[in-house]
Protein backbone atom coordinates (compact mmCIF):
# COMPACT_ATOMS: atom_id res chain seq x y z
CA UNK A 1 0.00 0.00 0.00
CA UNK A 2 3.04 2.65 0.98
CA UNK A 3 4.39 1.57 -2.57
CA UNK A 4 1.43 2.08 -4.32
CA UNK A 5 1.16 5.44 -2.97
CA UNK A 6 4.75 6.54 -3.55
CA UNK A 7 5.41 5.13 -6.92
CA UNK A 8 2.05 5.05 -8.52
CA UNK A 9 -0.04 7.81 -6.83
CA UNK A 10 2.70 10.01 -6.02
CA UNK A 11 4.39 10.96 -9.64
CA UNK A 12 0.63 11.27 -10.84
CA UNK A 13 0.21 14.11 -8.43
CA UNK A 14 3.56 15.39 -8.91
CA UNK A 15 2.79 15.82 -12.80
CA UNK A 16 -0.57 17.00 -12.76
CA UNK A 17 0.90 19.72 -10.02
CA UNK A 18 4.04 20.32 -12.30
CA UNK A 19 1.96 20.70 -15.35
CA UNK A 20 -0.52 22.54 -13.51
CA UNK A 21 2.28 25.33 -12.15
CA UNK A 22 3.91 25.35 -15.26
CA UNK A 23 1.09 26.45 -17.19
CA UNK A 24 -0.30 29.37 -14.57
CA UNK A 25 3.67 30.42 -14.27
CA UNK A 26 3.58 30.59 -18.86
CA UNK A 27 0.38 32.54 -18.66
CA UNK A 28 1.98 35.46 -16.13
CA UNK A 29 5.70 35.11 -17.71
CA UNK A 30 6.50 38.48 -19.15
CA UNK A 31 8.23 38.02 -22.01
CA UNK A 32 8.30 41.59 -23.85
CA UNK A 33 11.08 43.06 -22.18
CA UNK A 34 14.00 41.95 -24.54
CA UNK A 35 16.90 40.95 -22.72
CA UNK A 36 20.49 42.73 -22.83
CA UNK A 37 22.16 39.62 -24.67
CA UNK A 38 19.62 39.93 -27.29
CA UNK A 39 21.86 42.77 -29.35
CA UNK A 40 24.73 40.58 -28.54
CA UNK A 41 23.25 37.24 -30.04
CA UNK A 42 22.00 39.56 -32.77
CA UNK A 43 25.14 40.56 -33.87
CA UNK A 44 26.12 36.95 -34.48
CA UNK A 45 23.32 35.81 -36.12
CA UNK A 46 23.96 38.71 -38.43
CA UNK A 47 27.00 36.67 -39.74
CA UNK A 48 24.99 34.40 -41.46
CA UNK A 49 21.71 35.54 -41.62
CA UNK A 50 20.33 38.66 -43.33
CA UNK A 51 18.79 41.34 -41.40
CA UNK A 52 15.00 40.99 -41.15
CA UNK A 53 15.41 37.07 -40.38
CA UNK A 54 18.43 37.38 -37.83
CA UNK A 55 16.09 39.54 -35.71
CA UNK A 56 13.52 37.87 -36.08
CA UNK A 57 15.80 34.27 -35.00
CA UNK A 58 17.13 36.99 -31.82
CA UNK A 59 13.69 37.47 -30.85
CA UNK A 60 12.15 34.36 -30.77
CA UNK A 61 15.59 32.64 -29.37
CA UNK A 62 15.20 35.51 -26.68
CA UNK A 63 11.83 34.38 -25.77
CA UNK A 64 12.49 30.91 -25.52
CA UNK A 65 15.66 31.57 -23.22
CA UNK A 66 13.91 33.62 -21.20
CA UNK A 67 10.84 30.62 -20.66
CA UNK A 68 13.57 27.59 -20.53
CA UNK A 69 15.69 29.58 -17.71
CA UNK A 70 12.90 30.84 -15.66
CA UNK A 71 13.22 29.27 -11.74
CA UNK A 72 9.94 28.45 -11.35
CA UNK A 73 9.63 26.94 -15.29
CA UNK A 74 12.77 25.06 -14.28
CA UNK A 75 10.92 23.99 -10.66
CA UNK A 76 8.09 22.57 -12.64
CA UNK A 77 9.98 20.69 -15.22
CA UNK A 78 11.73 19.46 -12.35
CA UNK A 79 8.84 17.96 -10.65
CA UNK A 80 7.40 16.62 -14.02
CA UNK A 81 10.70 14.77 -14.01
CA UNK A 82 11.05 13.66 -11.10
CA UNK A 83 7.54 11.97 -11.12
CA UNK A 84 8.48 10.31 -13.99
CA UNK A 85 11.52 8.80 -11.76
CA UNK A 86 9.23 7.24 -9.57
CA UNK A 87 6.81 5.90 -12.43
CA UNK A 88 9.70 4.55 -13.72
CA UNK A 89 10.29 2.78 -10.30
CA UNK A 90 6.74 1.57 -10.46
CA UNK A 91 7.17 0.13 -13.80
CA UNK A 92 9.70 -2.38 -11.92
CA UNK A 93 7.53 -2.86 -8.65
CA UNK A 94 4.31 -3.60 -10.40
CA UNK A 95 2.63 -5.36 -13.47
CA UNK A 96 2.47 -2.91 -16.01
CA UNK A 97 -1.07 -3.38 -17.12
CA UNK A 98 -2.20 -2.63 -13.62
CA UNK A 99 -0.39 0.65 -13.12
CA UNK A 100 -1.44 1.86 -15.89
CA UNK A 101 -5.14 2.98 -15.97
CA UNK A 102 -3.95 4.90 -13.05
CA UNK A 103 -1.89 7.32 -15.40
CA UNK A 104 -5.13 8.36 -16.93
CA UNK A 105 -5.72 10.09 -13.96
CA UNK A 106 -3.70 13.07 -15.00
CA UNK A 107 -5.52 13.65 -17.73
CA UNK A 108 -8.71 14.19 -15.34
CA UNK A 109 -6.60 15.93 -12.51
CA UNK A 110 -5.57 18.82 -15.42
CA UNK A 111 -8.72 18.91 -17.08
CA UNK A 112 -10.19 19.81 -13.69
CA UNK A 113 -7.40 22.14 -12.53
CA UNK A 114 -7.44 23.54 -15.52
CA UNK A 115 -10.85 25.00 -15.47
CA UNK A 116 -10.42 25.52 -11.28
CA UNK A 117 -7.02 26.56 -10.74
CA UNK A 118 -6.31 28.19 -14.13
CA UNK A 119 -9.63 29.19 -15.33
CA UNK A 120 -9.72 28.01 -18.82
CA UNK A 121 -13.42 27.37 -19.94
CA UNK A 122 -13.33 23.79 -20.86
CA UNK A 123 -16.26 22.74 -22.52
CA UNK A 124 -18.58 19.84 -21.79
CA UNK A 125 -17.23 18.41 -25.39
CA UNK A 126 -13.52 18.37 -24.09
CA UNK A 127 -14.27 16.33 -20.90
CA UNK A 128 -15.93 13.99 -23.20
CA UNK A 129 -13.28 14.04 -25.72
CA UNK A 130 -11.14 13.08 -22.08
CA UNK A 131 -13.57 10.88 -21.57
CA UNK A 132 -12.58 8.33 -24.66
CA UNK A 133 -9.17 8.84 -23.96
CA UNK A 134 -9.34 7.49 -20.88
CA UNK A 135 -11.69 4.48 -21.55
CA UNK A 136 -8.88 4.05 -23.97
CA UNK A 137 -6.03 3.54 -21.77
CA UNK A 138 -8.08 1.54 -19.76
CA UNK A 139 -9.20 -0.59 -22.71
CA UNK A 140 -5.13 -0.91 -24.07
CA UNK A 141 -4.18 -2.07 -19.91
CA UNK A 142 -6.40 -4.83 -20.29
CA UNK A 143 -4.78 -6.39 -23.49
CA UNK A 144 -3.32 -9.67 -22.38
CA UNK A 145 0.17 -8.63 -24.59
CA UNK A 146 0.75 -5.73 -22.24
CA UNK A 147 3.16 -6.71 -19.96
CA UNK A 148 6.37 -5.70 -19.20
CA UNK B 1 1.54 28.44 -34.19
CA UNK B 2 -0.16 24.45 -33.70
CA UNK B 3 2.85 23.38 -36.19
CA UNK B 4 4.67 23.64 -32.40
CA UNK B 5 2.05 20.88 -30.96
CA UNK B 6 2.44 19.02 -34.12
CA UNK B 7 6.29 19.12 -33.76
CA UNK B 8 6.18 17.82 -30.20
CA UNK B 9 3.82 14.66 -30.95
CA UNK B 10 6.17 13.98 -33.96
CA UNK B 11 9.31 14.33 -31.40
CA UNK B 12 7.96 12.31 -28.45
CA UNK B 13 6.68 9.78 -31.32
CA UNK B 14 10.36 9.29 -32.84
CA UNK B 15 12.46 9.79 -30.02
CA UNK B 16 10.37 6.22 -28.55
CA UNK B 17 10.91 4.44 -31.58
CA UNK B 18 14.64 5.19 -31.89
CA UNK B 19 14.64 4.36 -28.00
CA UNK B 20 12.63 0.88 -28.66
CA UNK B 21 15.28 0.02 -31.38
CA UNK B 22 18.49 0.80 -29.82
CA UNK B 23 17.49 -1.19 -26.79
CA UNK B 24 16.07 -3.97 -28.34
CA UNK B 25 18.70 -6.33 -29.15
CA UNK B 26 20.43 -5.20 -25.69
CA UNK B 27 20.11 -8.21 -22.65
CA UNK B 28 19.65 -6.21 -19.19
CA UNK B 29 19.34 -9.47 -16.90
CA UNK B 30 22.45 -8.61 -14.83
CA UNK B 31 23.74 -5.47 -13.09
CA UNK B 32 27.42 -6.70 -15.09
CA UNK B 33 25.38 -5.96 -18.38
CA UNK B 34 25.24 -2.71 -17.31
CA UNK B 35 28.05 -1.06 -18.43
CA UNK B 36 28.99 -2.80 -21.46
CA UNK B 37 25.53 -2.07 -22.61
CA UNK B 38 25.60 1.69 -21.85
CA UNK B 39 28.78 1.58 -24.14
CA UNK B 40 27.01 -0.02 -26.56
CA UNK B 41 24.06 2.47 -26.71
CA UNK B 42 26.58 5.69 -26.58
CA UNK B 43 28.20 4.35 -29.56
CA UNK B 44 24.73 3.83 -31.43
CA UNK B 45 23.64 6.82 -33.61
CA UNK B 46 19.78 6.06 -33.21
CA UNK B 47 19.99 5.83 -29.67
CA UNK B 48 21.81 9.98 -29.59
CA UNK B 49 19.28 10.85 -32.20
CA UNK B 50 16.46 9.45 -29.90
CA UNK B 51 17.89 11.20 -26.57
CA UNK B 52 18.14 14.71 -28.81
CA UNK B 53 14.81 14.55 -30.02
CA UNK B 54 13.61 14.20 -26.35
CA UNK B 55 15.42 16.66 -25.10
CA UNK B 56 13.89 19.09 -27.84
CA UNK B 57 10.44 17.74 -26.68
CA UNK B 58 10.93 18.93 -23.16
CA UNK B 59 12.48 21.91 -24.39
CA UNK B 60 9.54 22.47 -26.80
CA UNK B 61 6.63 21.76 -24.10
CA UNK B 62 7.15 24.98 -22.00
CA UNK B 63 6.87 26.84 -25.44
CA UNK B 64 4.03 25.54 -26.60
CA UNK B 65 2.28 26.08 -23.00
CA UNK B 66 2.44 29.43 -23.67
CA UNK B 67 0.24 29.67 -26.44
CA UNK B 68 -2.22 27.00 -25.94
CA UNK B 69 -4.90 26.02 -23.12
CA UNK B 70 -3.29 23.57 -20.85
CA UNK B 71 -6.77 21.21 -20.87
CA UNK B 72 -6.29 21.16 -25.08
CA UNK B 73 -2.68 20.67 -25.14
CA UNK B 74 -2.47 18.03 -22.76
CA UNK B 75 -4.73 15.67 -24.23
CA UNK B 76 -3.44 16.41 -27.68
CA UNK B 77 -0.37 14.66 -26.43
CA UNK B 78 -2.10 11.18 -26.33
CA UNK B 79 -1.87 11.32 -30.24
CA UNK B 80 1.54 9.72 -29.85
CA UNK B 81 0.29 6.49 -27.76
CA UNK B 82 -2.10 6.24 -31.08
CA UNK B 83 1.43 6.55 -33.35
CA UNK B 84 3.61 4.33 -31.06
CA UNK B 85 1.33 1.42 -30.77
CA UNK B 86 1.06 1.53 -34.72
CA UNK B 87 4.90 1.66 -34.78
CA UNK B 88 5.59 -1.37 -32.61
CA UNK B 89 3.01 -3.26 -35.03
CA UNK B 90 4.95 -2.16 -38.19
CA UNK B 91 8.33 -1.62 -37.03
CA UNK B 92 8.77 -4.33 -33.98
CA UNK B 93 6.23 -6.65 -35.13
CA UNK B 94 4.52 -6.66 -31.87
CA UNK B 95 1.20 -8.60 -31.52
CA UNK B 96 -2.15 -5.96 -31.65
CA UNK B 97 -4.80 -7.34 -30.43
CA UNK B 98 -8.37 -6.41 -30.31
CA UNK B 99 -8.30 -4.55 -27.28
CA UNK B 100 -5.54 -2.65 -28.22
CA UNK B 101 -7.56 -1.80 -31.75
CA UNK B 102 -10.48 -0.87 -29.91
CA UNK B 103 -8.56 1.19 -27.40
CA UNK B 104 -6.53 2.99 -30.25
CA UNK B 105 -9.81 4.03 -31.98
CA UNK B 106 -10.87 5.34 -28.81
CA UNK B 107 -7.74 7.62 -28.03
CA UNK B 108 -7.93 8.45 -31.87
CA UNK B 109 -11.87 9.77 -31.55
CA UNK B 110 -10.68 11.43 -28.45
CA UNK B 111 -8.07 13.25 -29.51
CA UNK B 112 -9.79 14.18 -32.87
CA UNK B 113 -12.77 15.95 -31.10
CA UNK B 114 -10.69 17.93 -28.99
CA UNK B 115 -10.25 20.31 -32.31
CA UNK B 116 -14.08 21.08 -32.02
CA UNK B 117 -15.11 23.60 -29.24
Amino acid sequence: MRALFSFVVLPILCNSFGELLLKHRLNELELGHVPAYLDGLKKVLLLFFDGPLASYLAYTLSVMLGILFDPIVMFSVGTIFFGTVLWLIAMSKFELSYIYPFLSLNYVIILIGSQLVLGESVSLLRYGSVLLIVIGLVIISRSPYFEK
Amino acid sequence: MSWLLVAIVVTRTISDIFMKKSVNSLAFDTMKSLWPNTKVLLKNPIFGIGILLGALNVMLWPVALRYFDLSYAYPFLSISFVLIILAGKWMFHEKLDVYKWVGIVFIAVGSMSLFFK
